[in-house]
Formats: C-alpha cells, structure tokens, sequence
C-alpha cells in the first residue's frame, strides 16, 4: 500500500536527478560480480539485505505453494549446474505452485520458479533461458545495486523535498517492502537488458538452443494479444524492457549464436508427470482466451495427446458461452478417441449428456469414468446419477 | 503499513509522554495445579537498522543477530524474579508438526498488527468490538500446548533503528530551516501472551520510543523491561 505512493516519490526524483541536481544516482553503479562461495559481511549494507532475503527464504523453504516433487527439484538443479557450472553451488531453486509467467532471483541465490512457466515452455531450451536470465541478475549484483540506487534517491530526494519529508518519510516503505513486493523483484530495463544477455551465452555455452530465450518471449506475446483484459498482472511487465524489442534483441543475437538443443523429449518426460496439475490451476484463472492460445501450442507439438485435448474441451465448459456445450462436446469425444486421455473426459462427457437428455449414453459415459478410476472421490455422486437412472 | 502505524503510534506515544500501552484479560495465569504457570518464547521477530539521510531504514545483519542474542538473555533474567516458568520454543520438539507451528507464528503476525491497528489508533477501532480486546489465534494453538505441555506462549516482535550521521545532518537542517521535525532512530515493538487453551491473546503490550539500544546487554534488559515488566503472573 505504501511502497507505490513511495514509487512515484522515487519517480518524480529521478526526473529532478535528469535535470543536473543528482547525476550520481542515474548513473548505475556496477558491483563487483559474484564470485562462488560468497557471503557478505554482516556488518554492510548487503550482509543486512542478505540477511531479510534469507529470512524470506525459511518461509519459502516452508510455503505450502512449493513442488516438493523430489525429481523435478533435482530436474531444476541440474539445469542451474549446467548453465552455472561456477556458481550453481550458491543458487537454490524453489519450484512454486503458482500459474503464472514467471521467476525471481534473490541476491543470496535464492531462485524461485512459477510452476506456470514450466506449463509454458515447449522444451528444456525455453526453461533454460529463463533460468539463464535469472543466473545473470545474481551474478551481476542487481539487487544490491538496486537497493543501494534507491538509498541513494532516497538521499538526494530528501534535499529536494525537504518540505515534504514529514509526511513522505513517515510513510516510507522499509527496504524489506520495497525489494519484496509479492515475493517479486523488480530491477531496472538495463539490469533486464545484462541479464538477457548473460542468460543467452550461459545457454550457447551449455549446449542449449538460444533461440530458444526470443521464442519465450513470442510465445508471451502471442498470449497478451488473445487476452481481452490486456491489463497483464505479471510484474514483468511493469519493468522489463518493452517486450516485442527484448524479443528482437535476443532473436537478432541468437541468430548470431546459433547451434544447440532443445532437449524437447526430456522435458516432455519430466512435465508430463505434473502437467495435469499445472493445466487445472491456469483454468482456474479463467483466462480462457490465453489458456487456448496456451494449449493450441502445446498440441501443436503433440496433436494426438488426450489429455491436451481435454483439457482444451474444460475451457469451453468453463467458459460457457454460446455454442461452447457442443464444442466442449466434440472436443471431449476427440480427446477419448486420442491418447493418454484421463477419465475425468468421460465424466465431462457424461454431464453433457445429462444436460442434452440423452440418458442412456450419460449413464454409460458414468459407467465408463467409474470403471477407470473406481476410486474416484466423488464416485458417490456419479454412482446417485446412474440410480436415479440420470 | 506496519511500519504507518507503528511510527504514528510512536509519534503520538512520545507526544504523550509514555512508552508503552498495554490490553489485557487477566492479572493472574492459569496454572496447573500447584505448578508455576509455563510460558513458551516463540522465536522473537527481531531487526535492527540504520536510519539513512533519505529516512530508508538499511537492515543491519550484525546488530539483529547481537540483539537476538542479548534480548533472548535479558527476556529469560526478567523472568527468573516473575512467577512463571520460562521454556523456549523448540522447532524439533515432537508432537507439534512443523508447519503448524510455522503457521501459528505467522498467524501472530498477522493477529499482532491488526491489534496495533484497530485496538491502538481510535480511527480504525472496529465497531463490532467497541471498547473490548478479543483476538485470538484459534483452538488449533493448544496444538503448542501439547507439544510443548505449556500454559502460555510469548511472542515478540521488535523494530529498531538508529540515527545515522547522514540522517542527523537531515534531521538538524529540517528543523533548523523550516521547522519540521523528520524522525530519527525509534524502538517500537510488542509483545503478546496467548493462552494455549483458547488460543486468545490475553495479554499485550506496544513499545515505542525514540530512544533504547538493543546493541548492549544493558539496553537489552531496558527493553525487555519495558516490555514485559507487566505481564501477568
């Protein structure tokens, strides 16, 4: 509630440094890249921001939103050592439960993944370039220079509204505030612009595709265009760079790269396991256009796989417009003619049935789901429909 | 927002010439028979910082993990000459799961600042409860009590900055130019008592001053005299 108020503050300096009165704090400052094994002291100023991180970092060990998945964990530490081969011993990857588009890096290493971005990439390559990005904001120090940037407006902004102070300073976020808002950190287009860079030569010098990094960013694009509230609430936005350029850049240094491997079966392998899951929580979002646009790329590269298809018939269910019944129909009956189709389909199926009075073919889709999955929780349910014959 | 309210508590607590403000349900404790009522110390939410010339606060790692020390030290000596038995909270203790202590700790939070919110500024008083202090973490506390075999548990949360030069100069050139008072390093914090049974906050009591020093051991005792020489027993 107060670090934006403290944000526009900060904004209305910057624009007062531009005009000669702090010309030290536009100027970024450079840290000292990180070397492995480091630990500030605790008696400096980012011993004292290491020290909140790591604080955060207990909750986040704890949170109730973490994949706890013992083979995914080791999946994303095995992708941080392949692209951090130096530094991966320093980085820790949390993989959290959160549909979204997105990660965070935390200056003492502390990564974190939303579990809608593993949904989103096509392949290994895409994670990795992502992760890449977030290996360049810890090895550059962003948060440090970040934090000590906004002290140093923070500074030179009290020289220039002195007269505001009481009522400005009184409501001033503390820095925990303003590094942490919803778990997020927000850095500067240039610390975006290094850090893409540094993410691309991690992944060419891994052996993964680069061109993967400037596909992330089409395929966020592709998503943002389909979604009538174009109002994103990704903090992403709010700081990186504008996105069809950032696109362009990477695209145009890729090409320049070039070589590597998407590694697409293997990451096939390990999110097939939780992808079920991972669908579930985005239509809860009832996004449904960005959902479509999602799953028509995902069947793009699997078309006959059930499971994609079912869920594409769940978006029209949920979203119920007109025609969406006998959309979600067909789209149900397809999936159950495709592969690796769940049972809930039949389910779906069976409802829809009900709905259009055709009893007889309700029941046997009933009978069908409980037969695959007789342990259903809600088998009583479904066992009522087929007594009370639908 | 926390850091709203606890600062324009502070300002008007200083104004009012006291440091603390306490609510409480009871002067006695329960105690199992015989017995001296037993209080657990949860982990104490400590943090210390530098007051920069801009008014950021800049957490200080060394002096938090100093203050964590001394406060834990002088809490348990306030306690030997009080009628209660003292014990602290031990994450590995059986019986509590984990994350249910998590949770409670961090549902603490949140029940200690809507204290501070609706119970300390009159403006935000919550006309459900008018003039009375209920607020509770819920039965799933005695989970604590079993675990632990406690009456009480104590929970504090503490804020502390100091003045920097550079704030110093600020604060000198603000009241020297135009009159304005800018704030330097304050103390604010609060402790609460929960009672293991009902999980109900029975006892609580806000600190905030301009002066203090949890960098000392002596300051440390000052403090946690101030914070707890009221507690029921």
């Amino acid at each position: 509630m107060i670090a934006p108020h403290r944000r526009s503050v900060l904004g209305g300096l910057c624009s007062c440094g531009l005009l000669g009165l702090g010309g030290c704090v536009t100027n970024m400052a450079n840290e000292a890249p990180m070397t492995a094994g480091y630990r500030p002291q605790s008696d400096t100023d980012e011993g004292g921001l290491w020290y909140i991180v790591d604080r955060v970092e207990r909750n986040v060990e704890r949170s109730r939103y973490r994949v706890r998945d013992p083979d995914w964990n080791t999946y994303l530490t095995d992708i941080v050592r392949r692209l951090s081969p130096d530094l991966h011993a320093d980085m820790r990857v949390y993989l959290l439960r959160a549909p979204y588009f997105n990660a965070s890096m935390a200056p003492n290493g502390m990564m974190q993944v939303n579990s809608g971005l593993l949904l989103r990439a096509k392949d290994e390559a895409q994670l990795a370039a992502v992760i890449g990005h977030e290996i360049g904001h810890y090895t550059q120090k962003h948060g440090l220079a970040r934090m000590r940037d906004a002290k140093a407006r923070a500074d030179v902004g009290i020289f220039l509204s002195m007269g505001l102070a009481l009522a400005g300073v009184g409501a001033a976020g503390d820095l925990a505030n303003l590094l942490l808002i919803a778990g997020q950190y927000s850095y500067s287009r240039e610390h975006e612009r290094e850090a893409d860079e540094i993410g691309l030569q991690r992944m060419a010098a891994a052996g993964y595709r680069p061109m993967a990094a400037s596909e992330v960013w089409q395929q966020l694009i592709e998503e943002d265009e389909a979604d009538p509230n174009r109002q994103s609430p990704s903090v992403l936005f709010a700081t990186h760079p504008a996105q069809q350029e950032r696109m362009e850049t990477l695209k145009g240094r890729a090409q320049q790269i070039s070589g590597g491997d998407r590694h697409a079966d293997r990451y096939r392998t390990h999110i097939s396991k939780i992808r079920a899951l991972l669908l579930e929580d985005e239509l809860r979002l009832r996004q449904y256009d960005r959902s479509l646009v999602l799953l028509r790329r995902l069947q793009a590269e699997t078309p006959e796989d059930g499971e994609l298809i079912y869920f594409e018939g769940e978006v029209y269910r949920l979203r119920d417009g007109d025609g969406d019944r006998r959309l979600a129909r067909e789209t149900y009956e397809k999936a159950l003619a495709a592969g690796g189709c769940p049972p809930e389909a039949w389910r779906a199926l069976g409802q829809i049935q009900r709905k259009d009075s055709q009893h007889d073919a309700a029941r046997g889709s009933f009978r069908r789901y409980l037969e695959l999955k007789p342990e259903a929780d809600d088998r009583m349910i479904i066992k009522s429909y087929l007594e009370r014959s639908v | 927002m926390v850091r709203r309210i606890v600062v324009a508590i502070g300002l008007m607590l200083a104004l009012a010439a006291c440091n603390t403000r306490t609510h409480q349900l009871t002067t006695t404790l329960n105690r199992t028979d015989g017995e001296q009522p037993k209080i657990i110390l949860m982990p104490l939410d400590v943090e210390l910082s530098l007051l920069s010339a801009g008014g950021l606060p800049e957490p200080r790692a060394d002096w938090t993990e100093t203050a964590n020390k001394l406060l834990l030290e002088a809490i348990r000596t306030e306690n030997q000459s009080r009628n209660v038995r003292l014990a602290i909270f031990d994450d590995n203790d059986a019986g509590v799961e984990k994350d249910l202590s998590n949770q409670l700790i961090k549902l603490h939070g949140a029940v200690g600042r809507s204290i501070l919110l609706h119970q300390y500024t009159p403006e935000n008083g919550l006309p459900t409860k008018a003039d009375r202090f209920e607020w509770s973490l819920g039965p799933e506390a005695r989970a604590l009590k079993e675990s632990h075999k406690a009456d009480y548990a104590l929970f504090v949360w503490m804020r502390d900055s100091y003045t920097s030069g550079g704030r110093a100069v600020m604060m000198f050139l603000a009241a020297a130019a135009f009159g304005v008072a800018l704030p330097g390093g304050q103390q604010v914090g609060f402790a609460s008592l929960v009672d293991l049974e009902t999980g109900n906050v029975v006892w609580f009591n806000l600190l905030a001053r301009g002066n203090g020093d949890l960098r000392n051991a002596e300051g440390a005792q000052n403090t946690a005299q101030a914070l707890l020489s009221q507690l029921p027993q």
